[in-house]
């Protein structure tokens, strides 16, 4: 390759070039400065890189606070230790196994957890990971109790020497480690960076965004999570198996609340969910306490002192939370449609009782508006429709009464065909316009976390295609100029737009639209309006709650007026305008103002 | 006596153990339970103000000790009473004002990890004042107990038990009839609407942080003349565990905390009388992270959905 | 990524090359050889860690006072804190044996580090005396590197077991231990002990360190009415017991190891609680052997009270010490070596004897009782 190819090719590798540029400094540092013991720390110092890129998985990305993740380091140190002990399994069968144990307990922990609320979610976790010390610390015959396991072997690799190939084991020089972590700190930074520039990692970034919208774009929050948590646990048990094997000896005090402190305030030191933050805060927080030897005492105090400062003065961090982002040009396509039908059920509540017995029908290619005063159970309805409510009584059919709506998740509905907007706007503010638009393809493509990771030929089809159709539907929509900017910066009514494209990424057949045009000016309404019916003459069925008689009346097939949890008239636009019962409720005489 | 006997003396004297831990463990978790139920923030630094609270009363005793020779036990409560009540609603007002004030904006993770790091300092900073050994307690009472069936009961435990009383007497009432604990009631409720009607929610927050602060000191004295020793990592579990008894009870309640509070001793001390000492804290925590798993609201809280 | 990012970043890797300005320590400057010594020396150990690097210090300096060791070279400690952590303790090792100047070391004090350092020390090929690590495995894993001036806990726990079973005449104990590795292996031992003996244990149950509340482990102990509780562990927590056991009307006789022996203790239970308690003690009371009676009056002068283990980490560096003379050169193996032949060495607890596990010949160990608000020696315990 001459020099200019290799220069391309850098460029075209963000994530290579950068993994090299910022260890190789590292990897040539032996070279020139052989101090034992520096490189000893500098080991210690991988180390808690790998558990720091571990935690930013779960913390950062996935945006679940951890407070028990020194368990995980535990479990994974403790798996290779028996392993070795007792089946003299090789430091690098082990090692994977570590990683794998860790995975297995951090699934379990995650399950019943995920569903927990964020700051519960963290006490959560430190109550397990607690449980899991203490429990270590007792079952004396499986893992030696407080005097922990010893005699632990150490990684050996074959060697070439007089005698021909042999096995040599790592000894006390800390130079085979150096390597090793450091090797292993560039693979997992390297890996999770083509996680975060993937469907997978997209979808993290939304649901730390905004969890519920997410989910109302076919996103499987739960499982997500879940996954995440894993990643994050397998890598933990990876760095405890490299941990068990440079100390040979294990004990549970070295694993404890203040370990799972200390790594967490490494995450966000650097900036949470960013990849190089992480590192970085694992080299201050891990450098520091060796540097200031002399003030040891106070090593908790100032410990303290950092984390309560960064988090006041500068809580994204010193590399601040952001990821690398692909630029992307616009492609021509075509988008295919299709058609939608809802029949319509009764509904009731119990209690206070947004909805009493409402029906309602509506027929493949309509608008249909919903009107009423505040407080009439519209936004109830949309709710109930989209998953986010339980009905008490009644039923939501879909697609010619073949699929029933009521009481399935968010997720399920989306996938059926009802994707929807929503009244006070639930954008992904700080991720790209692309980006928003392109969790609306999540449920609909299917490469996962190792599709993600490995790069598979599915993923990267499903990726083109994601980003291509995301692009033609902007460019439909009118905002592809905007595509790579972020969303918190559009104006409001594009921001509008940009929520109903998401919606319309979905494939959905049934658009419902929680007052679009709500806060716009006339020229935006308008061209709102013109949007909607563009959607309708694609064949998707649109359903509406708005305030504004003037968009309603000219774009409605049917309107349904709602008042107190039922339905008071329904019909063609100029026939419920007229009706006294709606005047009286909610409209007024035409020409009041 | 008979084996029945003896069994149900033990069972009596577990429970009454477990009481008088629980008080305790309840006079910390209203503290977490108000400043949750005005600022949605688990302040984890609030189990050292505990700790601070029971290296006050015993400065107090120090003190009035050197100045006064041998000072009669009224005059050493009151002492120990004033210093720490005083110094913790002090230092809970100034953690409020300079580390959580400056985020009220904030995620919900940013102030957690926060105080994180206000529990770390405070401990530390106290054991680099009074050093890292366990401190003892010098008796300010005599130590008296009565046995009576074959269950024993101390003097310190009645006193224990009479000063909670009042204290959890007293906190309802103010919470309920005065001015301040009605604004304090209305901004936990709905601080928007609160604001609305004239109380300034900084003010309030701020008489949240110092009553629940006072509240914790109050406990942090009673807990130091009970074991008659102090360190400095006492905070740390016993604020875990208050907080396991604020949301068991129903966080945000103030009548759960307390009910959370004598239920998790009870609870504890059955476990670890009749199942294992060493397992204690396993089943603490268990439950901890069983309530917050399947019941979050706890037995008397109130689930409040996030509006869409 | 933005300039500011790259800044930091490239900084970083600044600051990682910049170290390598510093110079490589050279072999040996002629000037200086060292003598590493680790313990807890912040945390909430640090009185006892502070006690033993003061005592070691002492060697030091009495030596320099003496004569040089090697030629020219003047002796110097090299103090580290392990903080009671065995992750600290391992990187503690491994700075001491990257260092070349370094021919031995003291430490460490608690027996979870000392195991865990005691691999990187054999590996590094150097001397490694503990004053104060009583557990006994730590001996057994065949490290020739290592030696200890203590006694063991098997034999400090089995001489308590056997005073308790013969002296004392109890026949029904109740064990209590503080889950870490010295406190468990001290329970453990009296346990096989006393049972061997053909005594009775009632209860095995076990506490954290830094736990306060004993009162439902005590009512169920006092229920089984035992005749003796033995407690393995450090003193905070056994203070904790007594105070409780008193309130509960748990009336029973109380024994524990090295680990309470300690004037806190006292001072933490109260006299008239703590009155009547038993202890073992590795070693008689150094006030009371006129070889050390001139250590303890200099360490009093300049430090005050004088820490439990002061005595030994003084012996323990003496050791090392004398053989780096009679090795005459800085070289590790030699003074390795050197050690490993220990032959009388007068310490000042008594003559230092090694047998081949490293283990310190004919310590004794002592039985204490507390009367009048004191410790005081009431005999060698017997075997």
């Amino acid at each position: 390759m001459n020099g200019s190819a290799l220069k391309a090719w850098w460029r075209k590798h963000p994530f290579i070039s950068q993994v090299v540029t910022y260890l190789a400094p590292f990897a040539l540092l032996p070279l020139v400065h052989r101090n034992p013991y520096h490189l000893d720390v500098l080991t210690g110092v991988g180390i808690y890189a790998i558990l720091a890129l571990g935690l930013n998985v779960i913390v950062g990305t996935a945006g679940l606070l951890h407070l028990g993740y020194a368990a995980f380091f535990a479990i994974g140190a403790y798996s290779y230790a028996l392993l070795n002990i007792h089946a003299d399994c090789p430091f690098w069968l082990g090692l994977p196994a570590s990683g794998v144990a860790a995975m297995a307990l951090g699934t379990l922990i995650a399950v019943p957890s995920i569903r927990v609320r964020g700051d519960y979610l963290a006490i959560t976790t430190l109550g397990f990971g607690e449980i899991v010390r203490i429990t270590v610390n007792n079952l004396d015959e499986w893992t030696g109790g407080p005097n922990g396991l010893l005699g632990i072997d150490r990684p050996s690799l074959p060697m070439h020497g007089p005698d021909g190939w042999t096995l040599r084991s790592f000894s006390v020089d800390p130079l085979p480690y150096y390597y090793l972590v450091l090797a292993m700190t560039a693979a997992i930074a390297y890996l999770l960076f083509r996680l975060s520039d993937s469907k997978i990692g997209r979808a993290l970034t939304a649901i730390r965004e905004d969890e519920l919208a997410a989910g109302c774009m076919g996103v499987p929050v739960l499982r997500t999570k879940i996954t995440a948590f894993a990643l994050g646990s397998f890598i933990a048990g990876l760095a405890g198996a490299v941990y068990a094997s440079k100390q040979t000896i294990i004990s549970p005090d070295s694993f404890d609340f203040v370990l799972s402190v200390l790594i967490l305030a490494m995450v966000v030191l650097g900036g949470m969910g960013n990849i190089w933050g992480a590192a970085l805060g694992a080299f201050v927080l891990g450098v520091l306490p060796e540097v200031l030897r002399e003030f040891a005492a106070y090593r908790m105090l100032l410990f303290g002192l950092i984390m309560i400062l960064m988090m006041i003065f500068r809580p994204q961090g010193i590399l601040g939370g952001q990821l690398i982002r692909r630029e992307l040009r616009p492609v021509r396509r075509e988008v295919s449609d299709g058609a939608a039908e809802v029949k319509g059920a009764s509904k009731s509540y119990g209690g206070v009782a947004p909805l009493k017995n409402m029906d309602l029908v509506i027929h493949a290619g309509e608008i249909v508006s919903l009107i009423g005063p505040n407080g009439a159970g519209k936004t109830s309805f949309f709710n109930c429709v989209t998953g986010l409510a339980r009905i008490d009584a009644g039923r939501i059919a879909f697609d010619g009464g073949r699929v029933r709506l009521d009481g399935l998740a968010p997720e399920r509905i989306l996938r059926a065909g009802v994707a929807r907007t929503f009244q006070n706007l639930r954008i992904f503010r700080n991720m790209t316009v692309l980006e928003n638009v392109a969790i609306g393809y999540h449920s609909r493509t299917r490469s996962g976390l190792l599709d993600a990771i490995l790069r598979t030929r599915r993923h990267r089809v499903e990726e083109m295609k994601t980003l291509r159709e995301s692009l033609e539907l902007l460019g439909w929509i009118g905002l592809n100029e905007q595509a790579n900017e972020i969303a918190g910066c559009l104006s409001y009514g594009d921001q509008k737009r940009l929520e109903i494209a998401r919606a319309l990424a979905c494939g959905p057949r049934l658009l419902l639209l929680d007052e679009p045009v709500a806060g716009m000016n006339p020229t935006e309404k308008s061209a709102i309006s013109a949007v909607i019916r563009r959607i309708r003459d694609r064949g998707i069925s649109v359903f509406l709650i708005e305030h504004d008689m003037k968009v309603v009346m000219p774009l409605s097939d049917r309107v349904v007026v709602m008042d107190d949890g039922r339905k008071i008239a329904e019909g063609p636009p100029d026939k419920v305008q007229c009706d006294p019962r709606v005047i009286a409720a909610y409209l007024g005489e035409p020409g009041d103002a | 006596m008979s084996d029945a006997q003896v069994a149900a003396a033990l069972l009596a004297q577990q429970l009454i153990n477990g009481l008088t831990i629980g008080l305790v463990y309840a006079l910390i978790a209203l503290g977490y339970t108000m400043v949750y139920g005005v600022i949605q923030l688990i302040n984890f630094a609030h189990g050292e103000v505990f700790m601070l609270g029971a290296y006050l009363a015993l400065t107090a005793v120090w003190l009035l000790t050197a100045w006064l020779g041998a000072p009669p036990a009224i005059l050493l409560l009151c002492g120990m009473f004033a210093l720490s009540v005083v110094g913790c609603a002090l230092t809970g007002r100034l953690i409020e004002r300079v580390a959580y004030r400056p985020l009220r904006g904030s995620p919900k993770l940013t102030a957690l990890i926060t105080s994180i790091g206000v529990s770390f300092f405070l401990q530390n900073a106290v054991m680099l004042l009074y050093g890292s050994r366990e401190q003892s307690v010098p008796e300010v009472l005599p130590m008296v107990s009565w046995e009576v069936g074959g269950v024993s009961v101390s003097g310190m435990q009645l006193l224990i038990l009479a000063v909670s009383a009042a204290m959890m007497v007293g906190l309802d009432r103010f919470v309920r009839r005065t001015r301040t604990g009605k604004a304090m009631r209305a901004c936990a409720e709905n601080t928007e609407a609160a604001s609305l009607m004239g109380i300034s929610p900084d003010a309030v927050i701020r008489n949240t942080f110092m009553l629940g602060s006072g509240l914790a000191a109050v406990g942090g004295m009673l807990f130091a003349m009970n074991y008659g020793s102090v360190s400095f990592h006492d905070g740390y579990l016993a604020g875990l565990k208050a907080f396991t008894a604020a949301v068991f009870g129903g966080i945000g309640s103030i009548p759960g905390a307390m009910i959370g509070g004598i239920l998790l001793g009870v609870f504890e001390g059955l476990a670890a009388g009749y199942l294992s000492s060493e397992w204690k804290d396993v089943f603490a925590f268990g439950l901890l992270v069983c309530v917050l798993i399947f019941r979050p609201s706890g037995i008397l809280g109130e689930n409040l959905p996030e509006k869409v | 990524m933005t300039l500011f990012r790259r800044a930091v970043l490239t900084a970083a890797a600044a600051v990682v090359l910049g170290s390598a300005a510093q110079p490589v320590p050279a072999a040996a400057e002629e000037r200086v050889v060292r003598i590493g010594l680790v313990a807890p020396l912040t945390g909430d150990q640090a009185y006892i860690g502070q006690g033993c690097l003061n005592g070691a210090r002492m060697a030091v300096e009495d030596a320099n006072v003496r004569g040089p060791v090697f030629g020219q070279a003047r002796l110097e400690l090299v103090p580290l804190d392990d903080q009671h952590n065995p992750t600290q303790a391992v990187l503690a090792a491994n700075k001491l044996v990257a260092d070349p100047t370094v021919i031995g070391v003291v430490g460490h004090f608690n027996s979870s580090c000392t195991k865990a350092a005691s691999a990187i020390y054999h590996e590094g090929r150097m001397v490694q005396v503990t004053p104060a690590s009583t557990n006994p495995e730590i001996s057994r894993q065949g490290f020739d590197t290592f030696f200890r001036v203590c006694a063991t806990d098997d034999v400090q726990a089995p001489a308590a077991a056997r005073y308790a079973y013969g002296r004392l005449g109890a026949r029904r104990a109740a064990i209590i231990d503080d889950q870490t590795t010295y406190g468990k292996g001290l329970a453990d031992q009296f346990e096989k002990t006393f049972k061997d003996l053909g005594g009775e244990v009632l209860r095995r149950d076990g506490i954290t360190q830094g736990e306060k509340d004993f009162a439902p482990l005590l009512t169920r102990i006092k229920v089984l009415k035992p005749e003796l509780v033995f407690y393995g562990g450090v003193y905070p927590e056994l203070a904790l017991l007594l105070k409780q056991s008193r309130k509960l009307g748990l009336k029973t006789q109380w024994m524990g190891g090295d680990g309470i022996y300690e004037a806190s203790l006292i001072q933490l239970a109260g006299p008239d609680v703590a009155e009547g308690l038993y202890a073992t003690m590795l070693g008689v009371d150094p006030k009371t052997l006129p070889s050390a009676a001139d250590f303890v009056k200099r360490y009093e002068a300049r430090h005050g009270e004088i820490g439990s283990f002061s005595t030994y980490a003084y012996d323990a560096a003496n050791v090392i010490i004398e053989a780096a003379r009679r090795a005459g050169a800085p070289d590790r193996q030699a003074v390795l070596s050197e050690v490993r032949a220990t032959k009388d060495h007068s310490g000042i607890l008594g003559p230092v004897n090694f047998d081949e596990n490293g283990d310190v010949v004919g310590r004794s160990v002592g039985i204490y009782r507390v009367a009048d608000g004191k410790f005081r020696f009431l005999e060698e315990a017997g075997s």
